[in-house]
């Protein structure tokens, strides 16, 4: 009987994800399949109305078949992407730019780079030499656009390599956190110390401020997560602020992005031009938006990375926008439960890393979109145009879908040593959730 | 399409957007707090889920109780205030006094903070880099407290840590032990206890429940036999073992099962507390009248309440009722018996 109730409970859980899992499928079938009709009918619309939503079913459905993953991090990460894809794509209709077409192939790409995080995370059991090795490499490659780099947008943190851009700090993001967590979950106060004020001192030689702020805020996190030390921490933060009024005073741009944000209609011809048109592109939206591929995104700089966002609330309007606002506060409670939920040290700082880094990447871009703080050049996690940001943001989600299949394993090791010494399951639902079917396990 | 045209459709379709939005967010809270639900449930019904072991009062220094028991988690710190995970508020202990680990292949690892004193079985700390090591059953002296390990079952190392100790003790006496006879799994273990229970009680005698841990060598390969006569296949891992063979091929056990549980019977008679015979891997160190003072024998002989004594104990965790009961309460209180409510 109570088994009986367990494989329904599962059924029921089934065919509510399924139900989520369709509504994401439905949203962007109609959406690529409206963009298609807009002026001249376009075969690439029809295609992406078809391969984004198989897309979808497949990272999401089908994928925990073969790796313990959760499905929730996984349906909202994939929206999100394909949320970027959706938005390129209609910005693409009449600019003659590829855009879309290449962010879905990132898309692909990030699904990879995710599906190695787990695994990396899941298998490897021996970190020491790996850590020493990732942290000479990131080091390297932070290093890099210092004697090789191309500057963009007042930063040189781009590297050419075989014709395409690369963004190293976006990479170095993964190997920072695995770095991180180590040190600190084995007591090495020294090596982490080291290596977060030579990624700072980098990225400040690069003048790469918006990143580097993701560093700080994340290095300080993991190290009052680990030790608890709030006088430290309260240090750190005196320090961050130092540093913030130095970087003030030394820097030319950031004076002058710190006026735009103060008053950007003072210098709405020239600097605060952009900040202007954000806004001007969020009001005129409304409440429900102009329409999918209507009004006029293209006027605003970079509407395609840093100012995306403004795109959204233009189309889809204000509501909408606080609700793909409310996906990225789910992901980030979910990264943070998972984040709780470890029993080892390194796991549940490395989940609360990646949490952290994109929570504090979210609110960086989103807060300068709508003038709450200083605009910086970070891109919205999972949507902005970029392959190295989509492929680092999938990362992060890898690394945290990675600690959750550990997490998976360790109770299902608990539930099994305690079944084994009852005579029948007092856990119908874990009966369903735990017992083997397929080749993995997901919840 | 003309622009018209697809200017009315767009601005229509901004409805369906947002409803399909507001559908998907609303499944994903929807998901994320269904889960969070489960997950509390499942950690409900599996109240030591996460925990190693405990670390169990023996010397409380007059503040705490002997016997009061400290779960340990995989990782942690110990000290004097309650933002430990484990609080000793005893004279001599630091705020943060100490940083533990659980590993795999070593016990519990112990690295004092800076300056600060611990012994463990009366070796003190002697560097950051030479951490303490304790297994099941070691001894730690912070401040004025003794704190007594105990690991709970699932946790290997329980078995072969010690290994190491006695090798040092005993100069490679008993070196190989481990590897030689590899980890039961509980499965194996409960049903050997439960054929051995189920015994003594149709004998009419009082079976003396052990665990895994307190096996001495030649029961734990009487252990072993019992098992790859019962599964009716040798282990993997005796596959290719000539002693093994040799002696599967000489016992008696698959000719008369009976004997078999008379055997087991006869020694379940002896009604002797598992202490640390010669030649026993386990525990390491320590001798008898240590061990009279352990807190956790499972049914102390003087216990006049004999009447669960041939059952076998239902958790591997805490006291088996203990378990049983608070297993069987929430699950009333929180499920209803199997309907949601």
């Amino acid at each position: 009987m109570k088994a009986r109730g367990g494989e329904r409970a599962a059924a029921k859980r089934r065919r509510s994800d399924r139900l989520l899992v369709s509504a994401m499928m439905l949203f962007f079938f109609s959406a690529f399949l409206l963009i298609s009709l807009n002026g001249e009918f376009e075969w690439r619309g029809l295609a992406l109305a078809v391969a984004v939503p198989a897309l979808i079913y497949v990272a999401t459905l089908w994928l925990p078949k073969f790796f313990p993953a959760d499905k929730l991090l996984l349906a909202i990460a994939n929206f999100l992407c394909a949320l970027g894809v959706l938005i390129l794509y209609s910005t693409d209709r009449g600019a003659g730019t590829g855009r879309g077409m290449q962010q879905a192939v990132y898309y692909g790409v990030g699904i990879l780079a995710m599906v190695v995080c787990i695994l990396v995370v899941r298998y490897i059991k021996r970190w020491r030499f790996l850590i020493w090795l990732a942290m000479l490499g990131a080091a390297a490659l932070l290093a890099l656009p210092l004697a090789i780099g191309t500057e963009q947008n007042g930063a040189t943190n781009w590297i050419n390599v075989g014709g395409t851009s690369l963004q190293p700090s976006e990479i170095v993001k993964l190997a920072l956190l695995l770095i991180l967590s180590y040190f600190m979950s084995r007591r090495r106060f020294l090596p982490w110390f080291a290596f977060a004020v030579f990624s700072l001192g980098v990225l400040m030689l690069q003048q790469d401020l918006g990143t580097a702020l993701i560093y700080f805020i994340t290095a300080l996190f993991l190290y009052y997560a680990s030790t608890g030390n709030l006088w430290m921490t309260g240090l750190g933060v005196l320090g961050g602020c130092g540093a913030a009024v130095m970087g003030y005073r030394m820097f030319a741009h950031v004076k002058k992005r710190v006026a735009i944000w103060q008053n950007p209609w003072q210098f709405s011809e020239t600097s605060g031009y952009q900040i202007v048109q954000m806004l001007m592109a969020i009001a005129s939206g409304g409440l429900f938006g102009l329409g999918l591929g209507l009004g006029a995104p293209r006027v605003i700089p970079v509407y395609f990375t840093d100012c995306i966002f403004a795109v959204i609330c233009e189309q889809f309007g204000i509501i909408f926008g606080i609700l793909v606002l409310v996906m990225y506060v789910i992901l980030i409670l979910r990264g943070a439960s998972i984040a709780s939920a470890s029993r080892h040290s390194f796991h549940g700082l490395l989940a609360m890393g990646a949490t952290t880094m994109l929570g504090i990447q979210t609110f960086i871009i989103i807060g300068g979109v709508l003038k709450l703080i200083p605009l910086t050049g970070v891109t919205m996690p999972f949507v902005s145009y970029g392959g190295t940001s989509l492929v680092s943001c999938m990362g992060l989600i890898g690394l945290l879908q990675g600690v959750d299949s550990v997490n998976q394993d360790d109770l299902a090791y608990d539930y099994e040593i305690s079944r084994s010494f009852g005579e029948q399951s007092l856990l119908p639902e874990a009966d369903a959730a735990y017992a083997p079917r397929g080749r993995g396990r997901s919840r | 399409m003309s622009t018209e045209v697809y200017e009315v459709i767009a601005q229509a379709m901004r409805y369906w957007f947002l409803f399909l939005m507001a559908l998907i967010v609303w499944r994903c809270y929807r998901w994320y707090r269904r889960d969070r639900r489960q997950r509390k449930k499942r950690l409900r019904l599996l109240p030591d889920a996460g925990y190693v072991g405990e670390l169990v009062v023996t010397d409380g220094g007059g503040v705490m109780k002997d016997g009061e028991a400290l779960p340990v988690p995989r990782e942690g710190t110990l000290g004097f205030l309650r933002t430990n995970d484990l609080c000793v508020p005893v004279d001599g202990v630091k705020n943060k006094h100490l940083w533990f680990r659980f590993d795999e292949d070593e016990g519990l690892v112990i690295e004092p903070y800076s300056k600060n004193k611990a012994e463990v079985d009366g070796e003190q700390c002697a560097s950051r880099s030479k951490p303490l090591y304790m297994a099941h059953g070691s001894r730690l002296r912070v401040g004025e407290a003794e704190l007594r390990l105990r690991l709970f079952a699932g946790f290997e190392s329980a078995a072969r840590a010690p290994v190491r100790d006695v090798e040092d003790e005993r100069g490679g006496g008993v070196s190989g032990a481990y590897a030689v006879y590899p980890p039961l799994t509980y499965a194996q273990a409960q049903a050997y206890w439960q054929a051995q229970w189920q015994s003594a009680a149709r004998a009419g005698a009082y079976a003396q429940p052990q665990t895994l841990q307190s096996l001495t060598l030649e029961q734990y390969r009487q252990v072993q036999l019992w098992i790859a006569q019962n599964s009716g296949a040798a282990p993997a891992d005796y596959a290719d073992d000539d002693e093994y063979d040799e002696v599967a091929d000489e016992s008696d056990y698959d000719a008369d099962v009976a004997d078999d549980e008379t055997e087991y019977a006869g020694e379940a008679r002896s009604n002797e507390t598992v202490l640390a015979p010669e030649g026993s891997f386990y525990p390491p160190v320590g001798d008898a009248s240590d061990d009279d003072t352990w807190p956790y024998a499972p049914y102390p002989p003087d216990d006049d309440d004999m009447t669960d004594a041939i059952q076998p104990p239902r958790s591997a965790y805490i006291g088996h009722d203990d378990a049983e009961l608070a297993k069987k309460k929430v699950w009333d209180r929180y499920l209803g018996g199997g309907r949601k409510r």
